[in-house]
């Protein structure tokens, strides 16, 4: 599916999926979700080894829901007790956060990054943050090698101890002479692209996309279920 | 600090899609007008690789964890590159991690974006400060008031998203913990801004503040 297409595609989903609370469209929701996630081949488990660090968060945000908020009491353990109103809303806000989670993974997360931003571009991303976007991709590499070797070099040295000059100056200066040597090194990249011809009018054509009759189908067909959710969502 | 999907309802995050919309906006023409719009990318690409590392390293503050936010030295060193920075970094954090979310990009924006413009504009406004102590005060306001900022946002965003039919007193006290958890990172973040910003004005003093 042409990139920037799939950018729409997703949106649309995420936000109409973000606007639905009742059970049927919740459940309708996952049912589709499920679909796609049959239809384009991904692993479940691969959904779950990316879910690690996001789900903890979501998950410490809404355990305490359905143990605090509410009328109707489900079931009680000493002072602890569990209430339907909470759970009823926990529920429906992990399971958006699951399916819109699993809309991104499914349309954006096999998309290399200079596509993903080539595609911003097509759907009228400024220049400067296309440019900026490309260049940051180069450098997160680059500051990882450099921060660790940077970090060995220092304990190797002896990093000294006590709370403020081991924990914070220390971590400062290491983090500035990380940034004045990469922003040196950042500098010399930039100009080279300039002089290769970077950013000049017409010395590099932008990335051809290639819209097949299929992805307006799929778009077509995506924007139906959307609509259709939210329609549901009205009604019920 | 980064509110994922699914928790906010939709005039909230439409809502902050235009907000930062229009903030990137404000900070695009005035980046326009200066006389080389360029000469501060590679600065900005390097701090949005910045950005974009540290807060995935997470802190543990029992019983929660918390993460770098770097919003107060983005501002400092990047001025009104930050806002356009922190979106790429958010975006980026969005799609390769699920940190944050799409639907919420635009509020997430917001909540880094706005304290970091503020640790920007005052770090303009002392930048005449010579005295070493007041400079290094200056530079742990910008980075722990950025993140107090942050939190508070996130707080009251948190707050006005969640659905109205719940206990309003506990979903308070459950947000206010997890905003008291990052009192100590607000603390650690201003040291070590300072520490930065200190070597920075002493080795490489063009990188701070751009206009």
């Amino acid at each position: 599916m042409d990139p920037r297409l799939r950018i729409v595609a997703v949106l649309l989903l995420a936000f109409s999926f973000s606007v639905l609370h009742e059970p049927l469209p919740l459940a309708l929701m996952a049912i589709l979700t499920l679909a796609l996630v049959r239809l384009s081949r991904v692993g479940l488990g691969s959904l779950a080894r990316r879910l690690r660090v996001p789900g903890v968060v979501v998950a410490a945000l809404v355990a305490v829901l359905p143990l605090t908020s509410g009328e109707t009491v489900l079931a009680s353990l000493g002072p602890l007790a569990l209430r339907a109103e909470g759970m009823a809303a926990a529920l429906g806000i992990a399971l958006r956060f699951l399916c819109i989670f699993t809309l991104v993974v499914l349309f954006l997360g096999a998309l290399p990054s200079p596509r993903l931003i080539a595609a911003l571009r097509g759907l009228g991303l400024p220049a400067l943050m296309v440019d900026m976007a490309l260049l940051t991709l180069r450098h997160v590499e680059d500051l990882r090698s450099d921060l660790g070797r940077m970090q060995v070099a220092m304990r190797l040295r002896g990093a000294p101890r006590g709370f403020w000059r081991a924990r914070f100056r220390a971590t400062g200066w290491v983090l500035a002479s990380l940034l004045v040597r990469s922003h040196a090194r950042s500098e010399r990249v930039y100009h080279a692209m300039i002089l290769r011809g970077h950013g000049a009018p017409g010395a590099a054509p932008p990335d051809a996309f290639a819209r097949s009759p299929t992805d307006g189908v799929w778009l077509t067909a995506l924007t139906a279920a959307a609509a259709f959710l939210v329609a549901i969502e009205q009604l019920a | 600090m980064h509110i994922p999907d699914g928790i906010l309802p939709l005039g909230l995050t439409l809502g902050g899609f235009a907000a930062a919309a229009g903030m990137t906006a404000i900070c695009l023409n005035r980046i326009e007008a200066q006389p080389d719009p360029r000469a501060g990318l590679p600065r900005a690409s390097l701090m949005t690789a910045v950005f974009f590392a540290a807060s995935l390293v997470h802190i543990p503050v029992p019983p929660t964890s918390v993460h770098l936010l770097l919003c107060g030295l983005m501002g400092a060193m990047l001025g009104w590159y930050a806002m356009p920075a922190i979106l790429i970094g958010l975006l980026f954090q969005a799609v390769m991690f699920g940190h944050g979310g799409l639907t919420t990009l635009g509020v997430n924006g917001v909540i880094l974006g706005l304290p970091a413009l503020a640790a920007f504009g005052l770090c303009r406004a002392l930048q005449g400060a010579t005295h070493p102590a007041a400079a290094a005060f200056a530079s742990f306001v910008a980075g722990a008031g950025a993140v107090l900022l942050a939190v508070a946002l996130f707080a009251v965003i948190l707050l006005a998203g969640l659905p109205g039919h719940l206990d309003a007193s506990a979903e308070r006290a459950a947000i206010l913990a997890l905003a008291l958890a990052h009192l100590p990172l607000a603390l650690a973040e201003g040291l070590v801004v300072a520490a930065v910003l200190g070597f920075l004005r002493r080795t490489s003093p063009e990188m701070i503040c751009v206009r």
